[in-house]
């Protein structure tokens, strides 16, 4: 199970034309805020947010996100490509979206034989929040990264606070050794 | 705001000018040809603005009982702006100045033609694009 996945989401290149597009996963936060943008070009018209044309504003303020692009410039495209490109975000984005059970049981054998990942624990176990663990706001963090977070953390946590196993010079150590 | 670490935001100047599909079709009843352009995502949006505005403007509503007339308006919209001269190819060069000219000269069965002829020449292979 690749786990890096869900830690640092990668992009996936997407062909429109003479364009070549990056679409990433989003956090819910961005999500809300694509759709509430597009809410706001309608209401701003007066108009009601609902019907066909509304559903495609929604999609394109939604892929501007995934592939960090003006909506300008996708308006440009023909609506046919944006539906194409909504259903290739939908792939990363589930792609992104993991299995909870799966990777809880993964992380759980990966902070004990995976370095990598036991560090990972550690870093998650001393963060204040996922925003402190990654480095970024929590609003930019997609699902996989809050779950990859929140497992890695707990898996780190019963391994072993339960087992008072943890101390602050083991901590030093673990930061020494990476 | 946006990350530190985040690419350069594309804009209009990052991209060529998008070739614009225009196929030239025989208009009938009339021994002219004209450009048939694929409209694209700002052109279908405008054509819906458009529509609205155009029964605000009448100070009439929008609901299930005037349907038949918006989609009727709508279709008129997008009709205006996919007819093109047939030489220039650029989607500036409308056969109409406005849609009220178009509304004028366009009778219904050309509008409903027009708009067919688009969907069938420009709909992608059967079952994309679509969920």
């Amino acid at each position: 199970m690749n786990v890096r996945r869900y830690k640092c989401p990668v992009p996936e290149p997407v062909a429109v034309g003479d364009l070549t597009l990056e679409l990433r996963p989003l956090s819910q936060m961005q999500i809300d805020l694509s759709f509430e943008l597009a809410r706001m070009r309608f209401t701003s018209r007066g108009l009601d947010p609902v019907g066909d044309t509304y559903e495609l504003e929604e999609a394109i303020q939604l892929l501007g996100a995934a592939c960090w692009c003006l909506p300008e410039v996708l308006r440009r495209l023909y609506p046919l490509a944006i539906w194409r490109l909504l259903a290739t975000w939908g792939k990363v984005q589930a792609h992104n979206t993991p299995d909870l059970d799966k990777l809880g049981k993964h992380l759980r054998w990966g902070v004990v034989e995976d370095p990598g990942i036991a560090m990972d624990g550690a870093a998650a176990y001393q963060s204040t929040s996922p925003a402190e663990f990654y480095g970024k706001p929590t609003g930019t963090l997609t699902v996989g990264q809050m779950a990859y977070f929140l497992l890695v953390r707990q898996a780190f946590d019963e391994l072993h606070v339960n087992d008072k196993k943890v101390t602050k010079a083991w901590l030093q150590r673990m930061r020494q050794s990476d | 705001m946006a990350p530190a670490d985040a690419p350069k935001r594309l804009t209009i100047d990052d991209i060529k000018p998008p070739g614009r599909e225009v196929v030239v079709v025989d208009w009938p009843g009339r021994d002219r040809k004209v450009g048939l352009l694929h409209i694209n995502c700002e052109e279908e949006q405008d054509s819906y603005f458009a529509m609205r505005s155009h029964f605000r403007k009448k100070d009439q509503s929008v609901d299930l009982f005037s349907q038949e007339a918006t989609e009727a308006e709508e279709m008129l919209q997008q009709v205006y702006r996919m007819l093109i001269d047939p030489a220039a190819k650029v989607a500036d060069y409308r056969v109409f100045s406005d849609a009220d000219q178009a509304r004028r000269r366009l009778s219904m069965s050309e509008r409903a033609f027009f708009c067919r002829l688009h969907d069938q020449l420009f709909a992608g292979p059967k079952g994309e694009g679509e969920d």
